[in-house]
């Protein structure tokens, strides 16, 4: 047999190696906050100051990398069990002028404290106090469990809101019915009342605030430019999905899913129905995704146009590179600090990870010159 | 697509051996597990309590599957983590199951006899 040349096997591996080094993006991380609980999403006010929701209730100022001690006083009372408490906080899109801020939460109800909703809320920040406060939304009907609130929240190019909201984990079938808002995703204006191109709106027993349904948990919500509606939402074991997600449409759960029960039971034996739609991707085993971000920042320019998902299990971000409505590839990233509850972009393109529970982090990722 | 007698087939022959090995949690070891309890208990009790094997061991499969679709979500928020046990008529026919499971117990036990009759 013929022997290998040595020198042509060392070409070979140092050009492999530089080519790796040569492809990969040079970044670096670092804690910036700590001692955080349960966070679970966070705003960037300006350069300087940004908000952080803690699940336990509690809105945070951060200015100059600093958590304030003191939360935001105003803040409506949370039902903190299960996977509910405060969730989302999202600035209006004119903010700067208006002052308003969107907040999503699991709250109980005030006359039948066992049972609960996903509420909406906002109210006018001024200095370290919300006020004005006022009820835009609230899940119907209520529930008794405290899992699968979706609660993602992100304004669209013409105004609107909207909102994620989850199936509730006990009520899954209500998900492929109109009457409730059990898995489904609502739009409504920024003041709470209903947009008049709404899909349902002619829908008899259909509640008019429904935009798309068949959905389990979402809780990654992106718009891009161009208008394209991405959503992420937790599959059961297995079948995690990334949607296109358009007005009027059905994503199918619990009819049809990739997943099987946490039980082991199969929840549907199809993956496909006429009339439903299928994910741009799926996951098989989970990863939990719990946010989900469309990179637009200069300081990472490869990854513009990139969705970039926080996952839970088993820890990690996923790089989708994406080609128009289609996942070309996929890269997991930072699977060092636990679980990922949340990923956002900060004003100068630098990333900040969120971890979760009750030590929760903030991690700051940018590049190396 | 129909949901046809072969796909219910195949969907119960899955769940039987994906509840037993494939979940996250092995609810047929959950349920194992509480009947032994159950049992072990009634097996105590029938020392001291003058009353037919196969009704003690039929209360007590049917208190064991009432502790695991009733009393065991409380420990987690509410969510029922046997899907079928969701509605008042999935946990009453899973106590139900119990209870017919304890009194065939009991019927062993007892050789097809109640314990004052043997």
């Amino acid at each position: 047999m013929k022997k290998p040349n040595r020198a042509a096997l060392l070409a070979s591996l140092l050009f492999c190696c530089l080519f790796a080094y040569g492809s990969e993006t040079n970044y670096q991380t670092e804690i910036i906050v700590e001692g955080l609980d349960n966070p679970w999403s966070l705003a960037f006010v300006s350069d300087r100051e940004w908000l952080v929701t803690e699940r336990s209730g509690s809105l945070r100022f951060i200015t100059d990398g600093v958590l304030n001690p003191e939360p935001v006083v105003g803040v409506p009372e949370v039902l903190f069990a299960g996977q509910g408490g405060l969730a989302e906080v999202l600035l209006h899109p004119n903010f700067s002028e208006n002052k308003l801020i969107y907040l999503s939460f699991a709250g109980a109800d005030g006359d039948q404290k066992k049972l609960n909703r996903l509420v909406v809320v906002r109210g006018q920040l001024e200095g370290n106090s919300l006020v004005s406060v006022e009820t835009i939304f609230g899940s119907e009907p209520l529930r008794k469990t405290a899992a699968h609130y979706g609660a993602r929240i992100r304004f669209m190019a013409d105004g609107t809101l909207l909102i994620t909201s989850g199936d509730g984990f006990n009520y899954r079938e209500k998900a492929q019915t109109l009457d409730n808002h059990f898995g489904k995703m609502i739009r409504i204006n920024d003041d709470g009342s209903i947009p008049k191109d709404n899909p349902f709106l002619d829908t008899p027993g259909a509640l008019p605030e429904i935009w798309s349904f068949g959905h389990r948990n979402p809780q990654g919500l992106v718009i891009a430019s161009d208008g394209t509606v991405f959503e992420n939402e937790h599959g059961p074991m297995g079948g995690d999905e990334l949607n296109i997600v358009e007005p009027g449409k059905n994503y199918g759960w619990p009819a049809i899913t990739y997943g099987v029960d946490y039980s082991g039971a199969i929840i549907s034996p199809f993956t496909e129905q006429p009339g439903m739609e299928q994910p741009i991707k799926y996951w098989v085993p989970s990863i939990a995704p719990s946010s989900m971000l469309l990179y637009r920042g200069d300081m990472f320019p490869q990854w513009q146009g990139d969705l970039l998902i926080s996952a839970l299990v088993p820890g990690d971000v996923r790089r989708l590179e994406m080609d128009g409505q289609t996942v070309k590839s996929e890269e997991t990233l930072w699977g060092e600090f636990g679980r990922i509850r949340h990923i956002g972009e900060a004003p100068d393109g630098s990333l900040i990870l969120v971890t979760d529970g009750s030590e929760g982090k903030l991690v700051r990722v940018t590049a190396i010159e | 697509m129909p949901v046809t007698v072969s796909v219910i087939v195949s969907m119960l022959m899955s769940d039987l051996v994906g509840m037993s090995a494939a979940g996250a949690y092995p609810i047929i070891v959950v349920v194992f597990a509480g009947l032994l309890i159950a049992f072990i208990v009634a097996f105590l009790l029938s020392k001291w309590i003058n009353t037919g094997r196969r009704v003690l061991y039929a209360l007590a499969g049917g208190t064991a599957l009432f502790a695991i679709v009733v009393l065991m979500p409380l420990a987690f928020y509410n969510l029922d983590l046997i899907a079928g046990a969701r509605t008042l008529w999935g946990k009453l026919c899973l106590i139900l199951g119990g209870a017919i499971a304890g009194y065939y117990f009991g019927a062993q036990l007892s050789g097809g006899h109640d314990n004052e009759e043997a």
